[in-house]
């Protein structure tokens, strides 16, 4: 914000992610953790990353916030905050942008905060390196910060270390220090997956408060469609490092097209379901990003899959709402998805009979 | 929530397992002071039924999953297993007992050896009780892993080779192949993916029917166990808050603590909105020194002085709905637990 690069009006999207590609080099062969993920973020709105472990959703988040290890890597695509590119800046050059443009907050709160510094030290660390103030005004601001992220005792705490606070309070904290440069962008990876549920709940409505009050954008990474379906205004669901649906929360939930977003969503157990409700499952695993499958990813788990998912990979077509994209040859809840199930059904494949089975599924 | 009483406990000798006054305290240091991670806990589950002990974390949910099977024994109470009681048996009358209780854990890959054959962690309770002969038992482990969904092909194999759902398929295959009756199943499902979770829940279903097992299920996630349990203890603070069928319970809370835990679980529906009032706030306090009276009076919005003096004790406010509390909640009553002061 001191910054003069960022002082005049940008007028475009906050964040415009296109093609973004992230591969590592192993001796085991190229993981193709992220593969070609595109999407837009306007200021003050919230999107979902949603997907299983190892579906790239971090990797991604990582990508675009430049903190990836650099040996083996191959970032390509473009990433473009208010305008200035990414992708290809040192960690030096990015250093403009962390903290005062960009943060993040890690899933860990035991592990993210340095064990040895005092929190004060760690919150105005980063007010200091941004803002051209002094040690007093810094402390008084992480002070505020404090109370506003409402732990007790701000002033007190300051002094502390990480340890002395419990689970809760330390994500609180790592709120505060991401929160203190007035980032326009907060990356939030699986930041209450590690908390109990009502602490959970605190977290993230102090996450949502926080985001009103600064006007801030926010991507939301979770493997739980519970937390981001309350909170964001628009989803998408990755799988095997692509998006293969996204739309605003609503029209996703309402009118849901791949196959994957409704195995995903028909096997969370449910307060609406009774007691001992037999589960949707989905069979098998993830697929390898070394050797992925050649034609749609997630055809061997599919209940839909016909012989021209194995061959050809569908790409990102437009849903019946504005903003809604899935990649499907026989989505769910049209003439061709039904058809598709019924003779799998038919043919016996065992994703499509669990999937009938089950009375939890989400149509 | 601090409550006591054995209110809800079924007539001796219904009940295969039988808990009562179960008190675990651990000292901390040579400060002389304790953490009192269980105080008076009374429970009780018949064969084949799953009981579920719900709360946040330091709760005591986990210490007395691990007081009933002694590892390590209750501070003090009393632990009946079919009439047994095993709190005042010792050495190998203890061990004797082991292979009728079995426990599954979180964390599905640290709770295997990672330098043995799946094959033989498996049929390692079977050599240890010297159950059946060489060819018996490889034809039990191969019927257990089969059961549990992995290819006894495997065998062979070892625990890193399988992802976090198959080994935990491995841990109730080892947890089974002893014919347990009853399984202590901490948190099993909380580190795997939704969708491992669900074929974990449907696994324990079936076998559960299939072998006639009684588990306790502790858990956090209530959504889960509201799916998999015939009865869900909520605990806090190491006490007794309320107890009951889950579909009953889950529609009508009657202690304000359950009605919390219920209004902070996210629903996978954009059409719920949460609602910040009805959000818990606070910390939980310090088990070294909890409050007087009923021990969620700090963060209760319906807490009066009586909490403060006396603790409540269990009592049935419907029927087959066991509470701890002076002032239950009343059907389709709000609570605004963020007009709660702080301290």
């Amino acid at each position: 914000m001191t910054d003069s690069r960022f002082a005049e009006q940008y007028e475009g999207p906050l964040l415009e992610v296109t093609d973004v590609k992230t591969h590592f080099e192993t001796d085991r062969g190229l993981v193709r953790s992220v593969d070609g993920v595109s999407f837009t973020l306007e200021r003050g709105k919230t999107i979902g990353i949603v997907g299983e472990s190892g579906c790239g959703k971090t990797v991604l988040s990582r990508s675009v916030m430049g903190l990836l290890p650099r040996r083996g890597l191959i970032r390509e695509g473009s990433v473009k905050f208010e305008g200035h590119e990414l992708v290809g800046l040192t960690p030096k050059e990015m250093r403009a942008f962390w903290g005062s443009q960009l943060s993040m907050i890690f899933q860990d709160p035991m592990t993210s905060l340095n064990p040895v510094m005092k929190i004060g030290k760690q919150i105005t660390e980063s007010i200091r390196q941004h803002l051209d103030v002094d040690k007093e005004f810094a402390n008084d601001l992480a002070e505020s910060l404090l109370t506003s992220v409402r732990i007790p005792e701000p002033r007190r705490r300051l002094g502390e270390y990480p340890h002395q606070l419990s689970g809760g309070m330390r994500q609180r904290v790592c709120i505060a220090v991401a929160l203190a440069a007035g980032p326009k962008l907060l990356f939030a990876d699986e930041p209450t997956t590690a908390l109990d549920v009502t602490v959970q709940a605190q977290v993230l409505d102090l996450m949502a408060e926080q985001q009103r009050e600064r006007f801030m954008a926010m991507v939301l990474i979770t493997h739980d469609l519970g937390v981001v379906a309350g909170r964001a205004d628009e989803i998408a669901v990755m799988y095997a490092g692509r998006i293969v649906e996204k739309a605003p929360t609503n029209a996703l939930f309402r009118d849901l097209k791949m196959p994957y977003t409704q195995a995903l969503l028909s096997s969370i157990p449910k307060l609406s379901h009774a007691s001992h409700t037999r589960l949707a499952t989905i069979p098998g695993r993830p697929p390898n990003l070394i050797n992925p499958p050649k034609g749609c990813k997630f055809e061997p788990r599919c209940a839909y899959a016909q012989d021209r998912c194995k061959e050809e990979e569908p790409p990102l077509q437009p849903g019946a709402s504005p903003g809604h994209e899935f990649r499907c040859w026989f989505p769910v809840g049209t003439p061709e998805g039904a058809q598709a199930l019924e003779q799998n059904c038919a043919d016996g494949l065992p994703a499509a009979v669990a999937l009938t089975a089950a009375s939890t599924v989400v149509i | 929530m601090a409550g006591r009483g054995t209110a809800h406990l079924r007539p001796e000798g219904e009940a295969m397992l039988r808990v009562e006054h179960l008190v675990v305290e651990f000292p901390v240091g040579r400060t002389g002071l304790k953490v009192n991670a269980v105080s008076d806990l009374s429970l009780d589950i018949l064969e084949g039924e799953t009981v579920a002990l719900v709360g946040e974390s330091g709760c005591g949910k986990s210490t007395t999953g691990r007081a009933i099977i002694q590892l390590p024994p209750p501070t003090s109470g009393s632990v009946k297993l079919d009439g047994t009681e095993l709190t005042k048996l010792h050495g190998e009358a203890l061990r004797r007992t082991r292979p009728r209780m079995q426990m599954i854990f979180q964390d599905p890959i640290s709770s295997l050896n990672p330098r043995r054959k799946i094959r033989d962690i498996v049929a390692e309770g079977l050599e240890i009780w010297e159950i059946g002969d060489d060819e018996s038992r490889a034809k039990k482990v191969q019927e257990v892993l089969e059961t549990v969904g992995i290819d006894p092909v495997g065998g062979d194999r070892r625990p890193h080779e399988f992802s976090g759902g198959q080994c935990q398929r491995i841990s109730i295959a080892r947890a089974l192949v002893t014919e347990p009756k009853l399984i202590i199943c901490d948190e099993p499902v909380s580190a795997l993916d939704v969708s491992v979770q669900a074929q974990i829940i449907n696994l324990l279903a079936d076998m559960k029917e299939r072998y006639g097992l009684a588990l306790v299920f502790i858990a956090h996630d209530l959504a889960v166990v509201k799916n998999v349990s015939d009865r869900v203890l909520v605990m806090y603070l190491g006490k007794f808050c309320e107890l009951g069928a889950p579909d009953e319970m889950y529609a009508a809370p009657a202690h304000p603590y359950t009605a919390a835990l219920l209004a902070a679980i996210p629903e996978p529906d954009p059409e719920i909105r949460p609602d910040p009032d009805k959000i818990l706030g606070g910390e939980l306090p310090s088990p070294m020194n909890p409050p007087s009276g009923c021990r969620f009076r700090t963060r209760c919005p319906k807490a009066q002085d009586i909490c403060t003096e006396q603790e409540p004790e269990v009592r049935e406010f419907r029927p087959g709905q066991f509470v701890a509390c002076h002032f239950p909640v009343e059907p389709g009553e709000e609570l605004e637990f963020a007009r709660v002061p702080h301290h």
